[in-house]
């Protein structure tokens, strides 16, 4: 058994952190680098491919704009959300709700 | 604060009070809901270990149908599929998981912290990789495994050679594992930076911990290009796009970029992680600390870095320019240097300590000997002319045994008899584990060093068979019966793992007299991992302090909490939240799954699929109503009182 020497406390430490100091900013760092790694290697493939034919791009015409466009319009969009929830946590920072989180 | 020693008391009613907090469901609601990280890790190991097995088999079925020559035991097409699952299986079910299954369990034991940063992505990850591993299991027993090998080139992958939906199951089971590994590589880099123990500096860290750091970052930029590659083949399967197809436009050779882009980097990721577990044992066996820490630590970064440079290693007989050839056989040599410098280290602190050769220490010998073999003909294989002549060549099989095999396997066996005790309580019997070592060890290059022969006098690697006379025959009747050893040595781990379980030696917390964290709790380590926040002092905490472990308190005993400290000096920064056990995860796992096998058959399973898998995943993120979890708070209060 291995015995202890309390050294410290730490029950004054906040119990909530916002930007680098939290946990969840790594995650989401750590899943931006992944997608960014695949647009980067989507970018590269592209790349590899665009000298392989003349004009570009080959044969059809390309697919419309409509889908692609309705995508970019979402996630622009979604930037709303996230907007509106960064504003709120602080003034509730030192309320019940922000702990439970 | 003064420092003080805690009282058998106040001690007693913390472990009651942080079980309360911290153990999980009993009963079948347990199982499923389950987010600590020891019972994921746990599992996760077991299920590793159960496709390593199922690999082996294969591998025993190969070898025995090689045997001798026109063997007539698997036909054709029967052993395309048999190889492929080989090394599918061994490759993305069984080496990356287990490297970051052990982490699961080891990583947060090692911070000093009560469970993983993110439990519930945890859980997720682990029931995804569970489903993937089946589905292709599944799909192989029912005759559509995968035929094209595991590194599935393209075009012979491409709808024109392989119709019918085999291709289809490989590339997603891709999807599904790379995934998983994906969720556990940024669970550890958040981890591992932000949640070590007070006092454990990026200076004081333990080396697996950098080596899973390295590990993870390698993951998280290897990866996508694994699953981009996988992507553009089953889109051009499904969906009739030409990303390979050259007379459209397309190239073979991206898909080969891609997947080496991943893949060589891929075995690093399965390196690396033994190479910290290695350290570990050799600091433990031979009772002193690791000669040069800090050229260990660079050693594992330029392994990390250098591993990004040397894809086309794989692809000199494509035929791709010769100043770009000698670039990656001078990339593909430089590796050596840092791997090297590591084996000498290791050496040196063997030579210079007091080693005792139990069997954790064996197979870390048996990794230095085999490694370093496979190392050589790795550096033999960099020359662009030797390669050209060996290539596809059982020289090449020979090769990657000798690495992969040397240099994870035999490492992670080390590693579970190492931790086994802490994991269960219960140490692994000695003397099955000394025969389990030679076996394997005789086996292993019984079986596989004929093999460089081979290559060398001609035989293909994949070929279902071969006519007498060849000069084949004799050394492939040896590696055949060398792999019988391998399967004995293997029977008798399983058994020694079974007896030990039930009558094995009473471990205690720290069996081995080891310096690490995680031999600070009991073994096994209950819910909460740590009664106290441990604070470390040194590069060997347990070593130091005579027996009286500092630590602090203050982290939640009544609700889950886990402590972040600061990334370079590991100073106590915040209390955060630690998630409890929930169905979520799971839900979204079998959503993940219904879409990703649905794509197989149907481009708009992605679109439909999308909608169970979302409101899963809202469900997931609900955030917690204050009332309801106050008044949660306020019964528990009123029942205190």
């Amino acid at each position: 058994m291995t015995r202890h020497r309390l050294v410290g406390d730490l029950s004054d430490l906040p119990d909530h952190a916002f930007g680098s100091r939290s946990l969840m900013w790594w995650a989401v760092v750590g899943f931006m680098l992944i997608e960014g790694a695949g647009f980067l290697l989507a970018g590269g493939a592209y790349f590899f491919l665009v000298g392989h034919v003349q004009p570009w791009p080959p044969g059809q015409v390309p697919p419309g704009l409509t889908w692609g466009a309705t995508f970019t319009v979402l996630a622009l969009l979604s930037e709303i959300p996230n907007a509106w929830t960064k504003a709120r946590p602080r003034p509730l920072a030192t309320g019940p709700r922000a702990r439970d989180w | 604060m003064t420092a003080r020693l805690t009282s058998i008391e106040e001690e007693a009613d913390l472990r009651a009070r942080l079980e309360r907090t911290w153990a999980s469901p009993r009963g079948l609601r347990g199982v499923l809901t389950a987010v600590d990280h020891k019972i994921i890790g746990r599992r996760y190991v077991v299920t590793g270990m159960v496709f390593f097995f199922l690999a082996g088999v294969l591998a025993l079925l190969m070898r025995a149908q090689l045997a001798r020559p026109e063997s007539g035991l698997i036909g054709p097409d029967r052993y395309n599929q048999i190889f492929s699952m080989h090394g599918t299986t061994m490759m993305f079910l069984f080496a990356v998981p287990i490297m970051e299954a052990v982490a699961v369990y080891l990583v947060p034991l090692m911070c000093g912290a009560r469970n993983i940063s993110f439990p519930r992505l945890n859980a997720y990850g682990y029931w995804v990789y569970l489903f993937g591993g089946a589905m292709i299991w599944i799909a192989f027993l029912m005759n559509v495994g995968p035929e094209t090998g595991w590194f599935s080139y393209v075009p012979l992958a491409g709808p024109e050679f392989s119709p019918g939906k085999r291709t289809d199951f490989w590339a997603q089971m891709i999807t599904f594992t790379e995934v998983a590994a994906l969720v556990v590589a940024v669970q550890l880099v958040a981890m591992i930076l932000k949640q070590r123990a007070p006092g454990m500096t990026l200076s004081r860290m333990p080396l697996f911990l950098w080596a899973m750091l390295v590990t993870s970052f390698m993951v998280i930029f290897a990866m996508p290009a694994v699953m981009l590659a996988s992507s553009f083949l089953i889109s051009d399967r499904l969906i009739g796009t030409q990303f390979y197809n050259p007379a459209e436009g397309g190239d073979p050779l991206l898909w080969q970029h891609l997947f080496w882009f991943f893949g060589h980097p891929e075995v690093y990721i399965i390196f690396l992680p033994a190479l910290g577990m290695v350290s570990h044992i050799v600091t433990t066996f031979s009772r002193r600390t690791i000669l040069a820490y800090p050229a260990m630590v660079l050693a594992l970064l330029a392994n990390g870095f250098l591993a990004f440079g040397l894809w086309v290693h794989h692809m000199f007989a494509t035929g791709l320019p010769r100043l770009g050839n000698s670039f990656y056989t001078s990339a593909s040599i430089m590796i050596a240097i840092p791997s090297g410098l590591q084996i000498f280290a290791w050496i040196a602190t063997i030579w210079d300590g007091k080693p005792r050769f139990r069997t954790p220490l064996l197979f870390v010998i048996g990794f230095i000997i085999i490694f370093v073999l496979g190392g050589l003909t790795g550096v033999m294989l960099a020359a662009v002319p030797l390669d050209l002549q060996v290539h596809d060549t059982y020289f090449v099989v020979a090769h990657f045994h000798y690495v992969l095999i040397g240099g994870a396997v035999f490492p992670l066996f080390g590693a579970i008899y190492f931790w086994f005790p802490k994991a269960t309580g219960r140490l692994l019997s000695e003397r099955l584990g000394a025969w389990n070592f030679w076996t394997f060890f005789v086996g292993f290059n019984v079986t596989f060093f004929p093999m460089h022969l081979l290559g060398l006098i001609g035989m293909p690697r994949r070929i279902y068979t071969y006519k007498a006379g060849l000069g084949w025959d004799l050394w492939n009747l040896i590696a055949s019966l060398g792999s019988v050893l391998i399967a004995v040595s293997m029977v008798v781990f399983v058994v020694n793992l079974v007896i030990s379980l039930r009558r094995g030696q009473v471990a205690g917390d720290n069996p081995w007299e080891a310096s690490g964290l995680e031999w600070a709790t009991s073994s096994p380590p209950p819910s909460y991992n740590f009664l106290y926040t441990p604070v470390v002092t040194g590069r060997e905490p347990l070593w130091e302090g005579e027996g009286v472990l500092p630590v602090m308190g203050g982290v939640g005993v009544d609700q889950r909490q886990a402590l972040c400290t600061t990334i370079v000096e590991a100073e106590p920064d915040v209390r955060q939240p630690s998630a409890g056990p929930t169905l979520w995860p799971l839900l979204a796992a079998v959503a993940t799954t219904g879409l990703f096998i649905g794509s197989i058959f149907h481009e708009w399973a992605l679109v439909w699929g999308a909608i169970p898998l979302a409101a899963t995943l809202v469900g997931w993120f609900w955030p917690p109503g204050p009332t309801r979890r106050q008044a949660a708070r306020a019964a528990l209060a009123e029942e205190g009182t």
